[in-house]
């Protein structure tokens, strides 16, 4: 009977396992929780930012794409415009490929580049897996409720060949919405960028 | 000092040098040149007519292992952007897109474009030229992907004679003909296609079924290659031969959810991988599909292919190789008899070799595994593991019995599925499917 129960008990969770490494995402749903530790050394918690507005952004500094935005400070800027949103970097990469940054490499380049939001290490991926991050940078909008409000690129210039002000940047007038009270339109998008080195 | 004899070969070994690099005949921008790739604009004449049709080319050669990108790129990258200088006579400039492959990377993660080499046709309409030169200009963007990512930029110029008599060149030309004969066909004799979106059915994930009525599935994967959608992402598209032709489908997976499906929805799609009266070809189509909510009667057979989404695959997945598991640990035990501490290690052992031959005769079925059913595989080794230490503490016969009895039962009905399931690319004989 005992040994019932353990097997049922067994395959529960083995089903359990293979659902959350398959989770997907869409705007509307519960954005999936995490505890990820940062460059710095701080754990840093979605719950923690239950009532903010949260931006999740994919980054690989060694990504032609990630890199040309923090050079141009596209994020930055935005980070500095939103100061009552929380916006944190996640770094899916694999510690195996050779785009991996150490936790001091990424925060030289914080430093350089004028990044003064937290980047979070997910070298297993796990978290990458449960938003379905495809690209650096991919951009998830988080509202206050901790749903998913928006999802995809950052704006609509994969080449970089607009000026920044003839761009049109999804995550400014994503938040520009959420602060007005107003549905995020478009609320998904392509992203564009490298695919995440998992 | 040179005597006349020396300077006439030296002369005839510069213009060697130059023809065979800067071929006169071709007309084209010379290349642009990186580590991953190389560019240019060709054109198919030596002389171009001043009024009608142009065909172009953009030609990429690229290192081994890196690819440029189709109109979708994918999970990830994104297509060349090329865009054209204003030319006095040259109007309608489209950038066109042969049929593309897809590269599987890392993370589940999936590309479509072009490997190797690849002139993208333009097509271009001359509306009386003037002169004897047309000044070609092109300002191309573009991403090269290996595992890493190279976006490169230029400005591709070529002089375009003009004149009254055509002269086609005989290097460009060919090429440029190749590849525009890799375009996908918009329509091909007694080949009839259809979509049809799906909702409702197994695992409530929608489905676009693409029917292709009169074709066959040709030697070569097939493929199905959506471009990109406002209110969806597109999964692994699977293809199989019917009656009637070949049938593709696509788990789609909404951007927003909770949101109803409309009644009809626009898609685009390029079909490959077909062929008819021995003839391979491609097809690419422009419909606004109807949606059909169904039960799984309405297509029995359709549904029990795309059986689960997303989400319900891996669980099934992993109670099907825990089942499979089941059943040869039972068998095991059952064949054995009574337990021996002695014997334990030896049938341990051999009850591991013959869920290993359970999972490979699988495989073996599905010829490719997925992610999904690698995954799968992993699931039922930490099972195995742990089932072993179980089947320690219970020893019950009649326990291992009614498990293998289950997992016998659950493995046989379930096995032509799982195969279906974690096939990357189907095989016209592997799905070969008599039920359209």
């Amino acid at each position: 009977m005992r040994s019932h129960r353990f097997l049922t008990i067994l395959l529960l969770l083995l089903g359990l396992i293979a659902a959350t490494a398959a989770s997907a995402t869409a705007v509307g749903e519960t954005a999936p929780a995490f505890q990820l530790k940062g460059a710095d050394g701080k754990t840093y918690s979605l719950a923690d930012y239950k009532g903010k507005a949260v931006v999740l952004e994919w980054v690989n500094p060694n990504c032609p794409f990630s890199d040309r935005h923090a050079r141009e400070h596209t994020m930055s800027e935005l980070h500095k415009k939103y100061g009552d949103v929380v916006w944190l970097g996640i770094n899916s990469t694999s510690s195996g490929s050779r785009d991996y940054l150490k936790p001091s490499e990424t925060l030289a380049y914080n430093q350089k580049n004028g990044i003064h939001y937290p980047v979070l290490y997910d070298e297993t991926g796990r978290v990458g897996h449960a938003y379905d991050a495809k690209t650096t940078p991919h951009m998830f909008i988080v509202d206050p409720q901790g749903k998913l409000a928006y999802i995809g690129a950052i704006d609509d210039d994969p080449s970089g060949r607009k000026a920044k002000t003839e761009r049109v940047n999804y995550v400014d007038g994503g938040l520009t919405a959420e602060k007005a009270g107003r549905k995020i339109d478009p609320a998904a998008t392509k992203p564009y960028g490298c695919s995440v080195k998992y | 000092m040179r005597t006349p004899k020396t300077s006439l070969l030296l002369l005839l070994t510069s213009a060697a040098w130059l023809l065979a690099s800067h071929p006169a005949s071709a007309v084209s921008s010379g290349w642009e040149s990186n580590p991953q790739s190389r560019v240019r604009l060709i054109t198919p004449w030596n002389v171009a007519p001043r009024d009608g049709e142009v065909r172009l080319g953009l030609h990429f050669t690229l290192a081994p292992g890196w690819h440029v990108y189709w109109k979708n790129s994918g999970d990830a990258g994104f297509p060349p952007v090329v865009v054209f200088g204003k030319t006095p006579g040259l109007a309608g400039t489209d950038l066109l897109w042969p049929a593309p492959e897809r590269f599987e990377l890392r993370g589940g993660l999936v590309a479509f474009g072009y490997a190797n080499e690849v002139a993208y046709p333009v097509r271009a309409m001359l509306r009386g030229a003037a002169g004897d030169r047309l000044r070609l200009s092109a300002d191309v963007d573009y991403l090269v992907c290996e595992v890493d990512c190279v976006p490169y930029r230029y400005t591709l110029t070529a002089d375009q004679p003009l004149g009254g008599a055509p002269v086609p060149d005989p290097e460009t030309r060919p090429l440029i003909e190749a590849w525009w004969g890799r375009l996908p066909a918009a329509s091909w004799p007694g080949v009839e296609t259809e979509g049809l979106l799906v909702s409702g059915g197994a695992g409530g994930v929608p489905v676009l079924e693409v029917r292709v009525r009169g074709a066959r599935l040709g030697a070569g994967s097939p493929g199905l290659f959506l471009e990109a959608h406002d209110a969806f992402d597109t999964g692994r598209p699977e293809a199989r031969t019917t009656d009637g032709g070949v049938v593709f489908r696509v788990p789609l997976k909404p951007h927003e959810a909770g949101k109803p499906l409309p009644g009809a929805t626009a898609f685009a799609w390029t079909a490959t991988g077909l062929i008819r009266d021995g003839q391979p070809f491609s097809l690419e189509a422009r419909r606004t599909v109807p949606l059909r909510t169904t039960d799984r009667a309405v297509d029995s057979s359709a549904e029990r292919h795309s059986a689960g989404g997303p989400m319900l695959d891996p669980v099934l997945g992993a109670l099907l190789a825990v089942a499979a598991t089941l059943a040869a640990l039972g068998l095991w035990g059952v064949l054995t008899g009574a337990s021996g501490a002695a014997a334990r290690p030896r049938r341990e052992a051999l009850g591991f070799v013959a869920a290993a031959l359970i999972l490979a005769a699988l495989w073996g079925m599905s010829h490719q595994v997925s992610f999904v059913g690698l995954a799968g595989i992993e699931l039922a080794l930490l099972a195995m593991s742990l089932f072993s230490w179980l089947r320690r503490r219970t020893g019950s016969r009649r326990f291992l019995s009614f498990l293998l009895a289950v997992g016998i039962v659950a493995s046989a009905a379930t096995a032509p599925w799982l195969a279906h399931r974690n096939r990357l690319a189907s095989s016209p004989a592997a799905s070969s499917d008599r039920s359209d």
